[in-house]
């Protein structure tokens, strides 16, 4: 399959599983685009031992755990630097809350459920993205995670009630 | 088993599974070309770094060679002072 090919295959879904993590447009975009990078230099040496779509997937996942890794890694040094902070728990906060796919009107809501979401661990994370936003079943992304249906089980339930923990903390009605 | 929270965790995945899914930029396929092809080039830094290098290789290999010359100077001048004490003594 010709790159130009799985790109426009591919795109939408890459675009809006990062807008999932990054919830806004620029951010999203940077990733898609280092998503096909790495699916460019390394198309050559993908084996087939999953689907084309689940490595798409597990790429994207990565790269946007990266991108969200970074923002925190410079948001830790630069308030560190000024506050002597030695708090490692810095969490993802979307600079600029755009997510394109939700009504203006519910953007509070949606911000606050974002909020919980980006607080969560990075498997949890995706369990709830992949599972509930993604709407994928449990078998694909069992898959995606690398896990048995079991453990994703176990990992969604741990990931609905400390997501349910913290939305109450925000008073999430 | 009590549940005392207020957050209805099923209206909340219901919110979350009625998000609509976005069209990206049709700008992006050629932004990503972009960032492919800028890959390939090899970055403005590194090309300066190596030709310090080479400055300092040529600097280095020009002060030992004008150094060696000198050298050989202070050789000859050293023969030419025994020669003479040769001749003087006789």
């Amino acid at each position: 399959m010709k790159f130009d090919e799985i790109y426009f295959e591919h795109h939408k879904i890459v675009f809006n599983l990062a807008l999932q993590y990054v919830q806004n447009i620029e951010d999203a975009e940077e990733i898609t685009q280092d998503v096909f990078v790495k699916v460019f230099d390394n198309l050559d040496s993908f084996k087939n031992q999953s689907s084309l779509k689940t490595w798409i997937y597990r790429i994207s996942i990565n790269q946007s755990l990266d991108f969200i890794k970074a923002q925190n890694s410079q948001k830790r040094n630069f308030l560190s630097s000024i506050f002597s902070l030695n708090d490692t728990k810095f969490k993802y906060e979307a600079t600029n809350f755009n997510h394109p796919g939700i009504e203006l009107e519910q953007k509070e809501a949606y911000q606050k459920i974002f909020e919980a979401i980006n607080q969560l661990s990075d498997h949890q994370k995706t369990a709830i993205i992949l599972l509930k936003i993604e709407d994928k079943s449990q078998a694909e992304t069992a898959e995606i995670m690398n896990l048995n249906v079991k453990a994703l089980e176990s990992l969604f339930q741990r990931a609905k009630k400390n997501l349910e923990i913290l939305l109450n903390q925000k008073g999430y009605k | 088993m009590k549940n005392s929270s207020n957050t209805d965790m099923k209206q909340v995945f219901e919110q979350l599974a009625n998000m609509n899914k976005v069209e990206p930029s049709i700008n992006l396929y050629a932004q990503t070309l972009n960032k492919i092809q800028r890959q390939k080039i090899i970055p403005l830094f590194w090309v300066k770094v190596v030709a310090c290098l080479f400055i300092l290789f040529i600097g280095s290999e020009f002060y030992l060679t004008t150094n060696k010359n000198n050298t050989a100077k202070k050789d000859i001048s050293i023969i030419i002072y025994k020669t003479n004490n040769i001749l003087y003594d006789e």
